[in-house]
C-alpha cells in the first residue's frame, strides 16, 4: 500500500515537472525564438495584452485571502477547517501570478532600475505591483504566525519536515516571547486583517488599471467591484476543489461536509452578485446612448467573435448551470458542489480571457491595422506550465507545513 | 495579552506600509531628479564592472533624468538636408528651387544621404530613372487632386525622363523619334 | 523657468505643467498636416523607418498613412467607410480599387499630447516630456509592460520587435534639436506636413495655425495633441 502511494506521488510530481518544462519551453520560445524561426507575435501587433495577462489576472484575483480570513479574522467556525489550505494556495497563486506577468514583460531585467527609484508614482500599474508585493509580504508574515505554534511542535520530527520547521520558525534565535500560543494566534488575526485590507485594495486597483483605460469595453466604474466579486467566486470554487481533492487523496471524503456546505452558500451568493454586475455592465455599455464605440466594443461579445465564449461558457457554464446545480438536490452532495465549482472556475478562466482579448478588439477600428486576436500555442504552453507550477508548489507546501483538517467543525 | 498582539500586528503592518510609501514618495524622486553621488563608493568593487550594475550606478549617481536627454540627443541624423547636398551639387539645387518641383527635397527622390555624404560615390545614392519612380506620385489614382497626374495611356512604356527633366519638369525636351 | 524647476514641476504634475507652459516664452513644437495636400505617396513612411531604425517589412511604423474611401449619406451613421493603412514600405494605394468615390489620405503619427496617457500610465517613468513638449521614450529603462500601447488612443505606440521595448514617434528629436526638420517633413513632396515652433511668430506653423481652421484627432480624450490637421474629414475623427 505504502509503495503504491509513493509511486502514485512520484508519477504526479513527474507529470507536473514535465508540464512546467513545457511552460518553460513556451516562455523561452516566446522571447528568443531559438527553435522555431518565426515571430510569434507578428500576427498580434496591436493586441499587446494577451493570454499571459489573462492568466495573471486569474491567479492574482484568486480571492483565497478572503476565504482564509473568514475564519481567521471574522471567526466563522465553519470555515476553520479549510483556512490552512486557503492560506497556502493564496500565497502560491499570487506568487505564480506575479511570475507569469514578469515573464510576459519584454525586458523583465529592467526591474532592477525600478527597484532603485526609477518609478512613476502616478501610474496605476506601479501601484498594482506595489500592493501585490505588500500583500505577499503581509501574507508571508501572517502565515508565519498562523503556523508557528504547530511548526514549533513539528521541530521535534525527524526528516525534511523537521528541518524545514527548524529553519522557518527561526528557533535558533530563541525568540522566547513569541512562543506564547495565544499571542501568536492573535498576531496572526491582526495580520490577517491587514492582508485582507491590502488584498481588496489590490483587487480593486487592478480593476482600475483596466477601467481607467479609454477602451470602451474596459472603461467604466463597475470593473473594480466586479473584480472583487469574481475574486470571491474564484476563491470559494478553488477552495471547494482543493478541499475535496485533498480529502479524496486522504480517503475520507465526508470529513469536511459542513465547511463545503458553507462554501456552497458563499459561492452561490457570489455567483448571483457576479451575474448582476456582468449584466449591468453589459447593459450600460451596450445601450445605444452609450456611444457608437461602446456599442461596437460590446458587439464583439453579443454577436461577434467572443459571443460563444461569453454566452455559452461565461454565462451558461460559468454562472447559470452552477447556480442551478447549487439550488437543486444535487447541491447537497459533494460531487454536485464539486461540479458546480469546476464549472464556475471554467467560466472565470474564460471571462478573464474575454476581458483581456475582447476588450482590445475595438482598437482595430482605429490606429494601426491588426488582423485578429490570436492565442498563440506557446502562450497556451506557458499558461499550462503556470497552472502546473501552482499545483506543484501547493503540493510541496502542503507536505512541508503542518496542515490540520481536524478542527472542530 | 490581546492589546499586545494588536500592537505588534499593527506595528508590523505600519512598518511594511511606511517602508513602501517612503520609498515611493521620498527616495525615488531624489534618485530620479538629483541623484545620489556617493552611491558609487559603497558598491563592492567585485560587482561594479558588471554591465547592468554599471548602468544603474551611473544612473543613480547623476540622477536618471539628466541622462534622458543626452541619450536621445546622441543619435545621429541619417537624412541630410538640402544645404549639405548643395555643397557639391549646387547647379541641381538651383535648378530645382526655381522649378515647379521646388517643394521637393533632394532626399525625397534620391533616398537617404547618410552614406553618400561620406563616400561621395555614384552608387551610394539612389538615381532611379524608371517610370515607376515618377508614378509613385504622378499616377492618376484616387485622391491626388493636389498635383498634376497622368494615367497609363500617357506615352505608355516610355520613361518619364525622356521628355521631362526631373529637376525642372515643365521644360519638355520632346522630339519625334523617341 | 529654470530647467531644474521645470523638471520638479514635471515630477509633481506631469500633464498640467506642460499645459501651463503652452503659449509662454520658449520653444513649443507642433506639426500641422494639410490633409487635402497628401497624395498617399508613402515617402514619409519609408523615410521614417530608415531614419529611426524601424523594421521595414513589418506592419508597424512610427508614422503611417490611412487611406479613406467614403460614401456619405444621411443620417450620418449610415455613411460607409473603407479604410486601408500603409505602414510598410509597400504602397497599397497605387493598385487600390476603392469601393466609394470620395478618396483621401490622412498621415498619422504620435500626437505628442500635452497631457499624454502613455506618460501617465508608464510604471517605470520611461516616458517623459521635454521642455519643448515632445514626448520621448527612455529605451534603457522601458520594461516592456505594454500598458502604454493599450492606453494610447491613437494607436501610435508599438513594441519594437528587435529592441523589445516600446517605440513611437519622437518628432525626430535628435534632428529638431540640431535645427533640422523631421525626416517625414523633409521628404514630403507636396508640403502636406509642416513642422515648427508655435511661439515663433515667423514660423510657418504659427501662420497656418492662425490663418486656417484646424482640428485635432479625438479631442474628447482630453489629450491636447500637438499635431493639428487642416481640412480633416469627420470620417477620420471617429
Amino acid at each position: 500500500m505504502a509503495t503504491g502511494d509513493s509511486l502514485r506521488e512520484a508519477i504526479f510530481v513527474g507529470l507536473m515537472i514535465v508540464l512546467i518544462c513545457i511552460g518553460a519551453f513556451g516562455v523561452i520560445q516566446m522571447h528568443t525564438e531559438p527553435i522555431v524561426p518565426i515571430e510569434p507575435f507578428e500576427s498580434a501587433i496591436g493586441i499587446p495584452w494577451r493570454l499571459l495577462v489573462a492568466t495573471y489576472l486569474f491567479f492574482v484575483l484568486s480571492g483565497l485571502c478572503i476565504i482564509a480570513s473568514l475564519s481567521e479574522v471574522f471567526g466563522i467556525k465553519k470555515f476553520t477547517a479549510i483556512a490552512d489550505e486557503a492560506l497556502i494556495l493564496s500565497l502560491v497563486t499570487v506568487v505564480v501570478g506575479l511570475t507569469v506577468i514578469a515573464l510576459d514583460l519584454e525586458r523583465v531585467e529592467r526591474g532592477a532600475y525600478a527597484t532603485l527609484g526609477h518609478v512613476n508614482a502616478g501610474s496605476v500599474m506601479f501601484w498594482m505591483i506595489m500592493f501585490y508585493i505588500i500583500e505577499v509580504v503581509l501574507l508571508i508574515i501572517e502565515m508565519w504566525f498562523h503556523f508557528r505554534n504547530r511548526l514549533l511542535k513539528q521541530c521535534e520530527e525527524r526528516g525534511l519536515r523537521g528541518i524545514f520547521a527548524k529553519i522557518v520558525t527561526l528557533r535558533f534565535l530563541r525568540l522566547k516571547f513569541l512562543e506564547d500560543e495565544r499571542l501568536n494566534h492573535e498576531i496572526a488575526v491582526v495580520m490577517g486583517f491587514a492582508t485582507l485590507f491590502t488584498a481588496i485594495i489590490a483587487y480593486s486597483n487592478l480593476g482600475a488599471l483596466f477601467a481607467a483605460n479609454y477602451l470602451p469595453a474596459w472603461h467604466g466604474p463597475l470593473l473594480p467591484i466586479l473584480f472583487v466579486v469574481t475574486a470571491v467566486v474564484t476563491g470559494s470554487s478553488l477552495s471547494i476543489i482543493t478541499t475535496v481533492a485533498s480529502d479524496w487523496v486522504r480517503g475520507d471524503v465526508l470529513k469536511r461536509y459542513e465547511s463545503l456546505q458553507a462554501l456552497k452558500f458563499l459561492l452561490g451568493f457570489a455567483l448571483i452578485v457576479q451575474a448582476f454586475f456582468v449584466g449591468w455592465k453589459m447593459l450600460i455599455t451596450a445601450y445605444p446612448t452609450a456611444g457608437e464605440l461602446a456599442s461596437k466594443a460590446m458587439a464583439a461579445y453579443i454577436t461577434g467573435k467572443f459571443a460563444f465564449n461569453f454566452w455559452i461558457i461565461e454565462v451558461g457554464i460559468g454562472m447559470l448551470i452552477p447556480l442551478l446545480l447549487l439550488v437543486s438536490p444535487a447541491g447537497k452532495s459533494i460531487s454536485g458542489i464539486l461540479l458546480a465549482a469546476i464549472l464556475a472556475i471554467t467560466g472565470i478562466i474564460f471571462s478573464r480571457i474575454d476581458l483581456v482579448l475582447g476588450g482590445q478588439v475595438v482598437k482595430l477600428i482605429s490606429g494601426v491595422n491588426v488582423g485578429n486576436t490570436p492565442i498563440h500555442p506557446f502562450e497556451v504552453m506557458t499558461a499550462i506550465g503556470a497552472g502546473a507550477l501552482v499545483v506543484l508548489l501547493y503540493y510541496v507546501l502542503y507536505k512541508l507545513l503542518p496542515v490540520e483538517v481536524e478542527h472542530e467543525a | 495579552m490581546r492589546k499586545k498582539a494588536l500592537l505588534i500586528g499593527i506595528g508590523i503592518t505600519a512598518i511594511v506600509y511606511a517602508l513602501a510609501f517612503s520609498y515611493i514618495f521620498l527616495i525615488s524622486p531624489i534618485i530620479l531628479e538629483q541623484g545620489v553621488p556617493w552611491i558609487g563608493s559603497i558598491v563592492p568593487v567585485q560587482i561594479k564592472e558588471l554591465p547592468i550594475v554599471r548602468d544603474i550606478v551611473a544612473g543613480v549617481e547623476k540622477g536618471y533624468i539628466s541622462n534622458w536627454f543626452e541619450k536621445e540627443l546622441s543619435k545621429k541624423a541619417k537624412y541630410k538636408e538640402n544645404e549639405v547636398c548643395g555643397e557639391c551639387h549646387k547647379e541641381y539645387l538651383d535648378l530645382i528651387i526655381s522649378s515647379n518641383h521646388s517643394s521637393l527635397a533632394c532626399e525625397s527622390c534620391h533616398g537617404v544621404g547618410e552614406e553618400h555624404s561620406k563616400l561621395r560615390t555614384a552608387w551610394s545614392i539612389v538615381v532611379d530613372r524608371s517610370r515607376d519612380a515618377c508614378m509613385s506620385c504622378h499616377l492618376n489614382v484616387s485622391g491626388r487632386e493636389a498635383i498634376v497626374t497622368v494615367d497609363e495611356n500617357h506615352y505608355p512604356g516610355v520613361k518619364c525622363v525622356v521628355c521631362h527633366d526631373a529637376h525642372d519638369p515643365l521644360s519638355i525636351s520632346w522630339s519625334e523619334g523617341s | 523657468m529654470k530647467r531644474r524647476d521645470f523638471l520638479k514641476s514635471v515630477l509633481i504634475l506631469p500633464g498640467l505643467s506642460l499645459l501651463a507652459s503652452l503659449g509662454k516664452e520658449g520653444v513649443s513644437y507642433a506639426m500641422v498636416v494639410d490633409v487635402s495636400k497628401c497624395i498617399g505617396c508613402g515617402k514619409c513612411v519609408v523615410a521614417c523607418k530608415i531614419e529611426n531604425d524601424v523594421p521595414k517589412e513589418m506592419p508597424i511604423s512610427r508614422t503611417w498613412i490611412e487611406g479613406y474611401s467614403a460614401d456619405y449619406s444621411s443620417p450620418y451613421s449610415r455613411t460607409q467607410v473603407q479604410k486601408v493603412v500603409m505602414n510598410t514600405t509597400e504602397n497599397p494605394f497605387i493598385k487600390m480599387k476603392w469601393k466609394y468615390k470620395t478618396v483621401f489620405y490622412v498621415p498619422k503619427l504620435c500626437n505628442q499630447c500635452s497631457s499624454a496617457p502613455c506618460v501617465q500610465v508608464c510604471p517605470v517613468y520611461a516616458r517623459f516630456y521635454t521642455k519643448e513638449g515632445v514626448v520621448l521614450v527612455d529605451k534603457d529603462s522601458c520594461i516592456g509592460c505594454k500598458y502604454c500601447v493599450t492606453a494610447c488612443p491613437y494607436g501610435a505606440t508599438f513594441v519594437h520587435p528587435e529592441q523589445k521595448v516600446t517605440d513611437k514617434c519622437t518628432f525626430c528629436y535628435h534632428r529638431i534639436s540640431k535645427g533640422l526638420k523631421p525626416a517625414c517633413v523633409l521628404v514630403c513632396p507636396t508640403g502636406a506636413r509642416k513642422f515648427g515652433n508655435i511661439n515663433d511668430k515667423n514660423s510657418e506653423v504659427y501662420r497656418l495655425l492662425k490663418e486656417s481652421r484646424v482640428a485635432v484627432l479625438k479631442p474628447e480624450m482630453g489629450t491636447y495633441p500637438r499635431v493639428f490637421y487642416i481640412n480633416l474629414d469627420t470620417t477620420v475623427v471617429e
